[in-house]
């Protein structure tokens, strides 16, 4: 086990006191979230006002999806017509003369082939190769630095060997966006009291006999906390989606939903029943335009009526760092009469001046939105995820998802780790860490996004993102950028086609609460020296943004 | 399921189709993607033309049948995605030219895509001065690449036309 | 020449002619033309309809083909949209809704072989819950959760694709394949979400499911979910399945042009719905014979059937290689929480990669990792076996006094030594008395309401999202057997829910 690794990932708000926020820029920040005075509150409902409060948070810049100069888009497409290339040629002679290893591809004693070829073209000529990026194992605590296990390949990505040594790096790749990741402090000690007293599982499903007090309770304080009527736990994040919408909408219904909705939703519609439509990513005038059609034109071929519309979308994009506008749906929704569904999977507890997520961050009521669908994987360090609603919405959905009648209820522990932790967001431990943790993420995720485009990157998305997607382009790049962040000590995610639009390969980071100042311009500086080396800087709005404060 | 099932598309397929953009085509349509193809034509142009012994009539045939072969290969004759998209296999049996654009016919992209091999053909029976061998062959190419591209022939599977080609058996 | 009209037409050419050459670009233009011609009009007319065809198509306009879309104004598509009024969201609870609502048991404390209700204040005796070998209380594994917790906290917050993959998650992995004794194993986050991710990664569109119709809601969800042909079979009938796969091999041979799509049998080992066992020496033989994979779902079955508790593989005493893919649960016995799937490495490795549960969840909390390895070296051990043997004791005890009743009030559908027991109304009776969905569920309730109150008994019924099943079984209380209770508490037990039945039976009549 990596020596010292304990005490670096153990982040008491102590720790986070102990380092000072230094330079001016926080106290400008701090001027920024005044919006949560209590008289700022009563002017809440209303779009004017919550206009308002998002010009304070959105100062001067917008996402803009910055497109690069056409050598990089050139040369992205050449090399991946050459990677498809040479992945033909491989196919050709594979499954001529080496048919040993391609034959769970091929048919064979009267079985069809289990996997297809082509579709997993990619995944076995390209992806295999920088198979070394993705699926890194790790130990400990996910915190500010991440422990991985060194592991070495000598038959080019199709398997690892392990060479005992761990490798500590900051770690840039875990959704620990409030740092709530620990192993000691407030919450690790909840968590083992709830050992003892409750176990590790409610063995069996809510509607059956494994509802405990402790769910009851946390539901109260999850529903509290985001504003709503009720709500109504899931164990695992991805089925909090995929088994809920089945509840909601059915042949009948139409869903629309954002182009780069989670998979885990596109899941759930799809068992839902119900027909799909898309809009253009966070595009508010295709969104209208599919409104439009939709209605007018009724369900395909009858052209009767919609029994209703629900509309899926999500609060921040964990790929693009965008985050949804909130203020102009809520207006379509009043002259279209559909129902809304916002997943908060990433923004909640990670945006917002209280961390309540989009409608807090807008300073929209939280009643405006039909369903607050979240997720304690990411800001709470937890598992697992809420529905919030009102009550008769829940109530239904208790007897309908599929979750609730039919899989294990959340477990104790789970269940403890959110209440300490939301405990602390709200405040309620009279400490303010929860505050300053909030407060510390925010502006951390301003300081390393606005820093990295001053420098030069294209990054995508908000610049109140605690996701900073940064654009790599070209195919190589994907692992070279990789590897060479590792080797500087930094854990970073790429992503690549087709997780992400085939140009738009990325690299993306995820600010926590428990990285210092030192930690980011760390980061920053290995970020710059790789950037130097493989010719990232390529963005043409460097001197517009020279200008920009954080 | 009969065979023709296969092709056509019904409700569940074409909701599973909608449901999430269909990033096997969608590429087509972003920056950078048309010149591209002009440098590429230019790259098979200039790779022919390098080639001792090669005349330049030959190697402008040469180009034409290379690009209307590969991109015949490409948009007309593989079905399906080169990898996973968790739609089920809802594009399985669509070729790429009838996943681009949702199947909207005469969309910029389909425009530009077709236009091309009709001004590489007129180019290169120009410089090939008519020879009749090398403009039968120009011909041939062109048109077969023209006649899968025709919005009569969206899912249509016509003699060998469009039909998946299984070089694995 | 002087037909002042043939001049007109020469000046007009000439004019037109020279402010063509003005056009930039125009020469090259012409020149094309002027060597085009070279004495052939056919290759002239072949090219320019080329031209005019690239010329036309340019301008055509967009269009979706084979939709009926209707043209609508702008002041149509207003009228239309405020015209719509949608239904609301969901419909108001109905009674009996609400009171299966009201009626659900929360647990004050720990659950256990003997937790506290809320609604009484009563601590009652559990036959409701998965903690079928009594792990709950087990201290060590409890010691090794708080080890874990201080070395990992609890969420591993990311996703096993990139930084989520934990040693320990590695370690279950190999805990679960080396005691089934497969190559490979994957973990999921969740029990239920674990089938239909598997479900859907191998069978497409095109592809056949041929799938037990007692199957539960996970393998109905993940049959749907995968698009692909669903023929069901009768529940646990080798005719009926027999009779199916005939019927797809005669089909499949009348179009032997067709490419060889896969096929599955799915079944469950130890159905949760009825709490029977699959005759899996019978599947496997029909497997071999008509060449389909078997997705064997032992979420129930694995740690609780076989001498060992390795599932219905032991109980048949066929290698669990010799299955496809083997899923199961580790929130049952084990009593941790999560899922996997136990096959061959390419089985596997494709989902690494395709099964959409995992590859776009969070992976499962450290601790609740560790919790299934502890568990599954406990099975591993004599003090397993002993505690399997304690179970499978407890449940026939329970069985045999069920099956005494004199007359008889209650129809079993579990097979013996199964800890999953289904109480049901005989049907002879229910078809008798007329009695409707809704009241065999009442008359159920009360005998779960009245064994709570009045025998100290925490018994549930068996629960349904009943507007999206497709084989709706009849209601039934499900008790679950647990290790840790001894004979005399089952038995008295068996009796009282036996007097319960017998008591609502008669009241109703």
């Amino acid at each position: 086990m990596g020596k010292g690794s304990r005490s670096a990932v153990a982040l008491s708000p102590a720790a986070l006191k102990a380092t000072p926020l230094s330079s001016q820029h926080h106290a400008k920040f701090q001027e920024g979230l005044s919006v949560k005075d209590p008289k700022e509150k009563l002017h809440w409902k209303g779009f004017s006002s919550s206009s308002k409060n998002r010009a304070l948070f959105k100062t001067s810049y917008d996402d803009i999806m910055e497109e690069p100069p056409y050598f990089y888009l050139i040369t992205t497409y050449l090399s991946y017509i050459i990677l498809s290339f040479f992945g033909h040629v491989r196919d050709f002679y594979g499954f001529r003369w080496n048919k040993k290893a391609f034959a769970h591809l091929m048919p064979s004693n009267g079985y069809a082939a289990l996997t297809s070829d082509w579709d997993s073209f990619w995944t076995r000529n390209l992806k295999m190769r920088i198979e070394d990026c993705f699926s890194v194992p790790t130990t400990l605590v996910p915190g500010r630095t991440i422990n991985m296990l060194e592991r070495v390949t000598k038959d080019y990505c199709r398997s690892f060997q392990f060479t005992g040594k761990l490798k500590e790096a900051v770690n840039l790749s875990s959704y620990n966006y409030l740092g709530f990741a620990q192993s000691t402090g407030p919450c690790a000690d909840a968590v083992e009291e709830v050992v003892h007293t409750y176990g590790l599982s409610a063995c069996g499903t809510r509607m059956e006999a494994g509802s405990l007090d402790l769910h009851t309770k946390t539901e109260e304080l999850v529903a509290e906390f985001m504003g709503k009527e009720s709500a109504l736990l899931v164990s695992m994040g991805y089925a909090t989606n995929s088994t809920t919408i089945a509840g909601l909408a059915s042949k009948g219904s139409l869903i629309i939903s954002d182009e780069l909705n989670h998979n885990s939703l596109v899941f759930g519609s799809r068992l839902s029943g119900a027909y799909i439509r898309v809009f253009k990513h966070n595009d508010v005038e295709d969104l209208e335009a599919v409104l439009r059609d939709a209605i007018s034109q009724g369900q395909p071929r009858t052209h009767r009526p919609w029994k209703n519309i629900l509309l899926i979308v999500e609060g921040l994009y964990s790929m693009e760092g965008s985050i949804v506008k909130l203020p102009e749906i809520i207006e379509l929704k009043k002259k279209y009469k559909f129902y809304l569904y916002v997943d908060e999977a990433h923004s909640v507890g990670a945006i917002g001046p209280r961390g309540r997520g989009v409608c807090d961050y807008y300073g929209i009521d939280p009643k405006e939105v039909d369903i607050l669908m979240g997720t304690f994987t990411k800001s709470f360090g937890a598992a697992g995820g809420y529905i919030c609603s009102s009550k008769a919405i829940i109530d239904h959905l208790r007897l309908v998802n599929h979750s609730s009648v039919y899989a294990e209820s959340m477990s104790p522990i789970v269940l403890q780790q959110i209440y300490t932790s939301m405990w602390s967001i709200m405040g309620r431990d009279g400490t303010g860490a929860g505050q300053e943790r909030l407060s510390r993420l925010a502006w951390n995720a301003r300081y390393l996004g606005s820093n990295l485009r001053k420098m030069g990157f294209i990054i995508y998305g908000d610049r109140d993102s605690p996701v900073i997607p940064l654009l790599l382009f070209n195919p190589a790049k994907i692992p070279a950028f990789s590897r060479e962040c590792r080797k500087r000590d930094l854990a970073v995610v790429v992503v690549g086609f087709p997780a992400t639009s085939i140009v738009a390969s990325r690299a993306r980071f995820c600010v926590s609460a428990s990285h210092t100042k030192e930690d980011l311009d760390f980061v920053l500086r290995v970020v710059s020296e790789v950037g130097d080396i493989l010719g990232l800087k390529m963005s043409s709005r460097k001197a517009l943004e020279m200008g920009m404060d954080v | 399921m009969t065979l023709a099932s296969m092709y056509k598309t019904d409700y569940v397929q074409s909701l599973d189709q909608q449901s999430q953009t269909n990033l096997n085509s969608a590429w087509l349509n972003d920056k950078g993607v048309w010149i591209t193809n002009f440098i590429l034509i230019c790259m098979i142009k200039f790779f022919f033309s390098i080639i001792p012994g090669i005349t330049p009539e030959l190697s402008w045939t040469l180009t034409t049948l290379t690009y209307n072969v590969g991109s015949y290969i490409m948009f007309h004759a593989v079905t399906g995605v080169p990898f996973e998209l968790f739609s089920q296999g809802a594009f399985d049996y669509i070729t790429l030219w009838e996943q681009i654009d949702e199947g909207v016919q005469f969309t910029a992209t389909r425009k530009y895509l077709t236009t091309v091999p009709i001004v590489l053909f007129l180019l290169s029976t120009h410089y090939t001065h008519y020879a009749p061998f090398a403009f039968f062959v120009n011909l041939v190419a062109t048109v077969i690449n023209l006649i899968a591209k025709l919005p009569a022939m969206h899912q249509v599977r016509l003699f060998d036309i469009n039909q998946k080609i299984d070089s694995r058996g | 020449m002087d037909n002042p009209v043939l001049s007109a037409i020469n000046t007009t050419f000439a004019t037109v002619a020279s402010a063509v050459q003005t056009v930039p670009g125009s020469a090259i233009a012409i020149d094309y033309i002027k060597n085009s011609y070279q004495n052939d009009p056919f290759r002239v007319v072949l090219e320019l309809g080329l031209a005019i065809y690239a010329v036309k198509y340019m301008l055509s306009k967009k269009y979706r083909i084979d939709q009926n879309h209707v043209q609508l104004t702008e002041k149509e598509i207003d009228e239309l949209v405020a015209e719509w009024q949608p239904e609301p969201l969901v419909q108001p609870l109905s009674d009996i809704q609400r009171m299966e609502l009201d009626k659900t048991q929360v647990i004050v404390g720990a659950q256990g072989p003997k937790p506290k209700v809320l609604s009484s204040g009563k601590t009652l005796l559990n036959l409701a819950s998965a903690n079928y070998l009594g792990y709950i209380t087990n201290e060590d594994i409890k010691q090794k959760a708080i080890e874990t917790l201080h070395n990992y906290g609890v969420g591993s917050c990311g996703p096993p694709g990139f930084y989520g993959t934990l040693d320990v998650h590695i370690e279950l992995e190999k805990d679960i394949a080396r005691f089934l004794g497969v190559e490979s194993t994957i973990i999921y986050a969740q029990g239920f979400s674990t089938i239909a991710s598997v479900v859907s990664a191998f069978s497409k569109r095109g592809d056949i499911i041929v799938a037990d119709d007692g199957c539960s809601f996970a393998v109905l969800k993940g049959t749907q979910i995968s698009r692909s042909t669903i023929k069901w079979f009768k529940h646990n009938d080798m005719a009926d399945l027999e009779r199916v796969l005939e019927s797809i091999r005669v089909e499949t041979q009348a179009h032997k042009k067709r490419p060889l799509t896969r096929r599955f049998i799915v079944t469950e080992g130890l159905f949760q719905n009825y709490g029977d066992i699959a005759p899996l020496d019978k599947i496997m033989e029909l497997k071999h014979k008509y060449k389909y994979r078997v997705i064997l779902d032992e979420s129930n079955s694995f740690g609780l059937l076989g001498k060992t508790g390795r599932g219905l593989t032991e109980v048949f005493n066929i290698p669990a290689k010799e299955i496809d893919m083997i899923v199961g649960s580790m929130a049952n016995t084990l009593s941790a929480a999560g899922g996997f799937c136990a096959g061959p490495k390419e089985v596997v490795d494709h989902q690494r990669l395709s099964g959409q549960a995992f590859v776009f969840s969070a992976s499962i909390p450290a601790m609740l990792t560790v919790c299934a390895s502890e568990a599954i070296k406990i099975l591993s051990t004599p003090q397993g076996e002993s505690l399997l043997k304690t179970l499978h004791e407890n449940a026939s005890v329970f069985r045999n006094v069920i099956l005494t009743a004199v007359p008889q009030w209650i129809e079993l559908s579990s097979d013996a030594g199964s800890p999953i027991l289904h109480l049901r109304f005989p049907s002879s009776l229910v078809a008798s008395q007329q009695m409707s969905r809704d009241d065999e569920k009442l008359l159920l309730q009360e005998i779960v309401d009245e064994a709570a109150i009045k025998d100290g008994l925490l018994i549930t019924r068996a629960k349904y999202v009943e507007s999206q099943e497709l084989h709706l079984p009849r209601p039934s209380i499900r008790i679950s057997i647990c290790a840790s209770h001894n004979k005399k508490e089952v038995e008295k037990a068996a009796q009282a829910i036996k007097a319960a039945f017998g008591k609502a039976l008669s009241r109703r009549k």
